[in-house]
């Protein structure tokens, strides 16, 4: 149950984190709008709805499904939801985003040299850590939602 | 004391609030600032008040600035065999440091020495406390799921005795403030906080300080939301508490106001942690207290990184997802112009504030 507690907790984190994005977006896209003639067009709709796909790509879907595969990790102590069911799945629906938002890129260019170093430490880890490690730097610069993902894990993970 | 903004103190809520709850607290403070230019903070705790919980950790914190902007910070961690604390009146000792109650809540006997820092005070209470109604009862266990307790024994103290800064002792005199605060658990673990990855609840700057202004003295804590404060309720209100006093009475309180920080610069190294060169402070009880405070911050005198104490990917998730957690204290020129029960109260001068940063921007 505490677990489940705090986990809720960090869909309210990611949610907002998303949402602070996706209005900062559409702030941008007003300023540089060439006319304004005081209502929202059809393209503005359009482009304020691919905004809102890119904030909820870059800073929800990951986060979610590492959130809650942590819970039910927590719950039925399956590694295979961490290391191979999810990451999967988000392998997929990553496969099917034509263009990835600048966001998602850059919130995971970090990881690799993180999880490198960490790797490198050798420190006592358990195999679920090794294996999310290993995700993290082998996904790090091409899957970026996987990456992600596996570093969400790590985090809940105390790591 | 007791009035509807406060009770009556006890001598026991000061003394140890025995707590069985795995992650409970409890810290005692004081401050201080001499005629000499010094300022002194330093702290006494029992069980960790942040992440990871540690019911067993015991250790005190001295903090030294001296006119000049050079600052001493001592912490120690002690075995718990070396460690006493009563159950029935503030008598804290901390390896060879200590705070005893010597009067009632009248009058107490500070002590802190580590290596060539620390000081030997007396504290005369001048200005009365405060303790929000429904926190923490004298001694008693507190439960879980209620606010952290903040209980505020001298809001405004004369001080006398020595200090010690860099193996040398000088006479001080001044003025100080003795606060005791407690929870059940570590800050930033429940309600709205971010479980074991962070410090406090996301997206809130806290400011603290006091104003002693002729007759009156003004102990306010407050803070504003950012845009990141609640994910549950997004226009969440501005969290304060102002407790008022004139001479040794309080005339005013209020939970309406806020504290918003401005003309950012940066502490710490790569990216560093935004803090806020200007703050106005706005309280808004009309009949009660409103105005403003402009504070411009001349230096930052403290600056801790909460994150040092994260792994890596704690680190990055709560970079990416929340914000850089710190805690600051800031020296500060104030500017207030406030009306307090209709009366007009003008002041200028220096003072320091707390403040912590839980989250990205202001």
């Amino acid at each position: 149950m505490q677990i489940n507690a705090k986990m809720a907790e960090q869909v309210g984190v990611v949610v907002c984190e998303a949402r602070e994005h996706f209005a900062d977006a559409v702030e941008e896209y007003m300023r540089n709008k060439k006319t304004d003639n005081g209502f929202v067009s059809l393209n503005d709709k359009l482009e304020i709805e691919r905004l809102f796909t890119e904030a909820v790509n870059s800073y929800i879907i990951a986060e979610l499904a590492a959130i809650v595969s942590h819970v039910i990790y927590d719950e039925l102590k399956n590694k295979e939801i961490l290391e191979k069911i999810v990451p999967a799945f988000i392998d997929q629906y990553e496969g099917t985003i034509p263009r990835l938002p600048d966001d998602l890129i850059n919130k995971t260019v970090d990881l690799t040299e993180i999880a490198n170093r960490v790797l490198e430490a050798q420190a006592n880890k358990t195999d679920i850590v090794k294996a999310l490690l290993r995700d993290v730097s082998l996904n790090a610069k091409t899957k970026h939602m996987h990456a992600s993902f596996a570093a969400c894990a790590l985090n809940f993970l105390g790591e | 004391m007791a009035n509807k903004w406060s009770r009556d103190l006890a001598i026991k809520d000061d003394a140890l609030h025995p707590c069985t709850y795995p992650g409970s607290w409890e810290w005692w403070y004081l401050d201080a600032d001499f005629e000499n230019g010094y300022t002194i903070a330093g702290t006494f705790h029992y069980g960790s008040p942040r992440p990871p919980a540690n019911s067993d950790a015991r250790f005190i914190e001295i903090a030294i600035y001296d006119p000049a902007g050079n600052r001493r910070m001592t912490r120690k961690r002690y075995p718990i065999d070396k460690c006493s604390f009563s159950t029935e009146i503030c008598d804290v000792v901390i390896g060879p440091n200590f705070m005893k109650s010597v009067n009632g809540l009248e009058k107490y006997h500070m002590y802190m020495s580590e290596g060539d820092q620390g000081f030997d005070l007396t504290y005369e209470r001048l200005v009365t406390g405060y303790v929000t109604p429904g926190q923490a009862q004298p001694a008693d266990c507190y439960p879980p799921n209620t606010p952290p307790s903040w209980i505020v024994i001298m809001t405004k103290a004369k001080v006398t005795g020595t200090l010690t800064f860099d193996g040398k002792t000088m006479k001080v005199s001044g003025v100080g403030y003795h606060d005791h605060n407690l929870e059940s658990a570590p800050y930033g673990t429940k309600e709205g906080g971010i479980g074991g990855t962070a410090y406090g609840s996301v997206g809130l700057n806290l400011f603290w300080s006091k104003l002693y202004a002729g007759d009156w003295t003004i102990n306010w804590v407050c803070n504003r939301t950012t845009r990141r404060g609640g994910f549950a309720q997004s226009n969440r209100k501005s969290e304060v508490n102002v407790i008022v006093y004139k001479g040794n009475e309080i005339v005013a309180h209020t939970n309406n106001g806020y504290a918003i920080g401005s003309d950012t610069t940066t502490a710490g190294t790569g990216p560093g942690v935004e803090w806020p060169r200007h703050v106005k402070v706005v309280f808004d009880e009309p009949g009660l207290i409103e105005g403003t405070m402009e504070l411009n911050n001349v230096r930052c005198i403290e600056f801790m990184d909460l994150h040092s104490r994260f792994k890596p990917f704690q680190k990055w998730y709560t970079e990416t997802y929340i914000g850089h957690s710190a805690y600051f204290r800031h020296r500060f020129d104030y500017d207030a112009n406030l009306t307090i029960i209709g009366q007009p109260v003008k002041y200028k001068g220096p003072f320091w504030m707390e403040h912590h940063k839980y989250g990205k921007g202001y």
